[in-house]
């Protein structure tokens, strides 16, 4: 136990005592002048104000009891619905920025062509679906009797244009 | 800048410790920018608004930070910013005019329940009301925070001349207040 102590007081009294703490690079340099000019300024402040530099300097004010406990969360807590916010702004604008402009319009023309094409898709579909719609609700007969009509009009249309070709050309031949 | 705050806005840059940094950055300056404000606002409440305001600008704002001033400087000239800012509204609110803060914010000197000086520091505070805006804080921040006249200048964008000249005012009209009180 004695032989354990001597061996440890002989490490502290040893040669190898170094100082295990520093300074900045110039602190002893400049504490003088520091000092000084603290001095300097405590005088002046005495002189041209005797009752203000007699009053302690303390900060009389308190705040709530662990306020600059909670203070990082609270703000935490701001900053997350700021950056739901944010997000959405800065996605704008990033759009909106000269190098995206390129992009940002052929995507719209592109977009804007493919929505334009459906659409129109969509309605000729549209039309020839009613189209067929209309015919399941009309009475065959009916369609029967319409087609006969029709093709006896196309006939009698035709009889006319052959006489009017016949009358047309008989009467070239007698001029 | 010192080699905190330089990892620390490294850090901040990179999306996975971006959190991380910034909690660091608020537990590290809370304290600091929360006595500045407070002295300008006086009211506890205000200063709360403000310095959760401003910690909001400051991490929207830290990406663009180039670091050709010291972080803390960067800091407090947000803080001063948005204080006056918010002083400001609240007297057109209340239609003082804005050179004109001291019965206002005198008022909220008195009815602060966390003003725990005694009679002698409540003179003071009063004292220091009575003067315009841009001296008090700069009677503030060099009699109470002691800060150099350089960090000011930097601060207020004010020159160190100037800001010598204003607290030697600002120190002679506290002390004639405390003489007539």
């Amino acid at each position: 136990m004695n032989n354990s102590t001597n061996i440890h007081d002989d490490e502290l009294n040893g040669q190898n005592k170094k100082n295990p703490f520093e300074t900045g690079n110039a602190y002893f340099k400049n504490f003088s002048s520091k000092i000084q000019n603290r001095i300097d300024e405590y005088e002046e402040l005495s002189s041209i104000a005797p009752l203000l530099s007699a009053i302690p300097k303390y900060n009389p004010f308190e705040t709530p009891k662990a306020y600059f406990d909670e203070l990082p969360t609270s703000i935490q807590e701001q900053v997350i619905k700021v950056k739901n916010t944010v997000t959405i702004k800065e996605w704008l604008i990033q759009i909106f920025q000269p190098r995206f402009l390129a992009p940002v319009l052929t995507v719209l023309i592109v977009a804007f062509t493919g929505i334009n094409y459906l659409n129109k898709t969509t309605t000729i579909i549209n039309d020839e679906y009613s189209i067929y719609e209309e015919l399941e609700h009309i009475d065959e007969s009916t369609l029967i009797e319409e087609v006969v009509a029709l093709k006896t009009t196309e006939t009698t249309d035709e009889n006319e244009q052959v006489v009017d070709y016949l009358l047309e050309n008989e009467l070239e031949d007698i001029n | 800048m010192s080699t905190d705050d330089q990892e620390l806005l490294e850090q901040f840059k990179n999306p996975e410790t971006r959190n991380y940094a910034f909690n660091l950055l608020v537990r590290e300056y809370q304290k600091r920018l929360y006595w500045h404000i407070r002295k300008i606002l006086i009211d506890h409440d205000d200063t709360d608004d403000v310095l959760q305001n401003v910690f909001i600008k400051v991490w929207k704002n830290l990406d663009s930070f180039k670091g050709d001033s010291l972080l803390y400087t960067w800091l407090y000239r947000i803080a001063t910013n948005e204080s006056i800012t918010f002083l400001n509204q609240k007297k057109k609110r209340a239609s003082v005019p804005l050179d004109e803060a001291s019965v206002f914010l005198a008022a909220n000197l008195e009815s602060d329940h966390y003003f725990k000086g005694d009679e002698i520091q409540a003179k003071l505070q009063k004292a220091i009301l009575t003067l315009p805006d841009k001296q008090r804080l700069v009677f503030n921040m060099k009699y109470f925070d002691e800060l150099k006249y350089e960090a000011m200048s930097e601060i207020l964008g004010t020159s160190v001349g100037a800001l010598k000249s204003s607290y030697h005012i600002a120190v002679k009209k506290i002390e004639e207040y405390l003489k007539s009180n």
